[in-house]
């Protein structure tokens, strides 16, 4: 189970993506993501965002697993985009729209808000989407006066008028901001999900290696990153493990008041620290008794080697930025 | 009263397509009562036995069928309180050491019985009285728990949960990683407590354990109860044993030998030394008369 949530993001397959050497997609990646942010042209982004589709195709990588890192920031990226197009006034009026508000509606927004809260109790996995969903509908229904309720008293006096006005640029720049952030998410899931971690520890290391020179100790570096990562997924089921004991103690995780949620978490974290230092000490005793010295130069059971392709690729990336940067220089509006 | 499993599956992870569900138990019926049972559950790595045990305390909750503990009904989408349940239905699990967390031994084994709604004063005699059962100093008490020995740790844990007063315990692996005198310190504690009335239900792989203590031997194999009967039963068909790949106890297998070699009229089926030697002495005395 512990294993999914962290590894379960790399995909096994043997495309040419998977093969290159682990540095050169670190670099590559981190040249494309500069690239990405100089570049501000729809046309051009549009462009960059086909190209890297086309490249997710030949990595052997299902689209499925991209879209589902878009799942995390989904909500932020609706809201910032929804800002955009509502507030940004550049460029020529393409649409204008009236809301009007007026007592039944606040009513009727309350009452909704009511049952929603009414039913979270109720339905313990009712979703704030669908609730959102209702009231979005709602207000389209009543501007599209599906439903015009008007019977001329109080209740549905006009209080306020909201005027919604999209403009085209706003709409260019909130679709800029989506292909930029899909482009970026892209191509980061693009390096996790076709280099193990394993690979991504020892490319770091070898691209810190100069710093050894600074007296820097990388290779305990990368070590510690490594035995890091390595542990996560372990701790989860401990903590699953000490969750479930307390919770046949009575501790009911979850519907607390806040002194009690305090002692609650310290009654998790506490034996989570005693675990955890236990088996650091375990696993330090059983790395020296196996000849682990900090200091030295060891070899790696990973051999990354770095490829005439790699060589190729590099320069190509380092050709797109160097152009991208000389173009925007030069004042062209890439 | 006590536990009744009905027809229940339990699944950890149910994905979209609910036909692919991996069911960890199917289809067990079950009926534990509340008092004086003495159960030995036993089966191979991953049979389900821990995850059978955390039903029986809602921790999990069944994915289709029911479980009555003492009374409430627990389906997969209750809204039953739980804390009833886990109060009368101790789990201690494997490692309880690991769950202590206070600044004493006694402020932690006063932990459950607060969370369950006893006052300070009730929690206080109840955490002293668990102590005593399990045969902790007072002065252990005062102590960080982190000081103790790992023996004292698990019957510090082991109090936090008796000091809820339930009427059934559980224990996931008890005797494991325990010298051979806290392994069998233990195991009397838990015979003491069955004999108080309590029903014990302990999960192992140690058949030594069950054939000397426990009464009723429930064998999983891959999520299914397999067998559900009397100790006496189990012991005495080997083809059961053998079936199920269960080791034989150490004394059986001695009488066993004894019975084929000299051909003697010798009953295999004694668990506890005193009772083996008694029949050893019985047959010599047959053979030498």
């Amino acid at each position: 189970m512990g294993n999914k949530i962290i590894f379960g993001r790399y995909h096994n397959s043997n495309s040419w993506f998977h093969r290159l050497d682990p540095r050169t997609k670190l670099v590559g990646i981190f040249f494309l993501m500069i690239a990405l942010f100089i570049v501000n042209n729809l046309w051009v982004l549009l462009g960059a965002f086909g190209a890297i589709l086309l490249l997710i195709l030949t990595t052997k990588t299902p689209i499925l697993s991209f879209l589902r890192s878009l799942k995390g920031i989904a909500f932020i990226l609706l809201f910032t985009v929804s800002f955009q197009i509502i507030f940004s006034r550049k460029g020529e009026m393409l649409w204008k729209g009236e809301f009007t508000l007026d007592l039944l509606r606040i009513l009727i927004v309350v009452i909704l808000l009511v049952l929603f809260i009414f039913s979270k109790r109720l339905l313990p996995k009712a979703r704030m989407m669908q609730f959102l969903v209702i009231v979005i509908g709602f207000f389209l229904l009543q501007y599209f006066k599906v439903f015009d309720l008007d019977f001329g008293n109080f209740l549905t006096k006009n209080i306020a008028t909201y005027k919604i006005k999209i403009y085209d640029g706003g709409l260019y720049t909130s679709l800029k901001i989506v292909l930029r952030v899909m482009s970026i998410l892209f191509i980061s899931s693009l390096l996790t999900l076709t280099t193990k971690p394993e690979e991504i520890t020892l490319g770091i290391e070898k691209l810190l290696s100069p710093l050894a020179k600074l007296k820097v100790n990388v290779s305990t570096f990368a070590m510690m990153i490594s035995i890091a990562l390595r542990y996560i997924p372990t701790l989860i089921v401990q903590a699953n493990k000490i969750l479930r004991s307390q919770a046949s103690r009575g501790v009911d995780f979850g519907e607390a008041k806040l002194s009690e949620k305090i002692k609650q978490i310290i009654s998790l974290l506490v034996p989570m620290f005693v675990i955890a230092y236990n088996q650091a000490e375990d696993l330090a005793n059983a790395m020296e008794a196996r000849g682990y010295v900090p200091q030295n130069k060891r070899s790696s059971i990973n051999v990354i080697k770095f490829k005439f392709i790699d060589g190729l690729i590099l320069i190509l990336i380092v050709g797109l930025l160097v152009t991208t940067i000389t173009l925007k220089a030069i004042g062209y509006a890439i | 009263m006590g536990i009744n499993f009905q027809d229940v599956s339990f699944a950890y992870y149910i994905p979209r397509n609910k036909k692919k569900t991996r069911y960890q138990l199917t289809d067990v019926n079950l009926k534990i009562n509340a008092e004086n049972e003495f159960i030995g559950i036993v089966g191979h790595t991953g049979s389900g036995k821990s995850t059978l045990v955390q039903l029986m305390n809602a921790l999990n909750r069944p994915t289709l069928g029911s479980i009555e503990v003492l009374g409430i009904r627990v389906i997969r989408k209750s809204k039953t309180l739980l804390k009833p349940i886990r109060q009368n239905v101790g789990l201690v699990f494997q490692f309880p050491e690991y769950q202590l967390f206070e600044q004493t031994s006694l402020d932690d084994i006063m932990f459950g019985p607060k969370n369950f709604g006893f006052t300070k004063e009730e929690a206080k005699e109840n955490a002293l009285e668990a102590a005593r059962i399990v045969g902790l100093n007072e002065e252990l008490l005062e102590k960080n728990p982190f000081t103790l020995s790992g023996g004292e740790m698990r019957k510090v844990a082991i109090s936090g949960i008796l000091a809820s007063k339930p009427k059934i315990l559980i224990f996931d692996e008890p005797t494991v990683g325990l010298d051979p005198k806290t392994k069998t310190e233990l195991m009397n504690l838990l015979v003491d407590l069955n004999k108080m009335g309590k029903t014990i239900i302990i999960v192992t792989h140690d058949m030594e354990v069950v054939s000397r203590y426990c009464n009723r031997v429930i064998v999983l194999e891959e999520g299914k109860i397999a067998l559900d009967l009397p100790k006496e039963e189990l012991f005495s068909k080997k083809e059961l044993l053998d079936k199920y790949s269960l080791d034989y106890p150490v004394l059986m297998k001695l009488l066993q030998r004894i019975k084929d070699q000299y051909q003697v009229d010798i009953d295999v089926n004694k668990f506890t030394l005193e009772e083996a030697y008694l029949e050893i002495k019985k047959v010599l005395g047959k053979s030498h008369g």
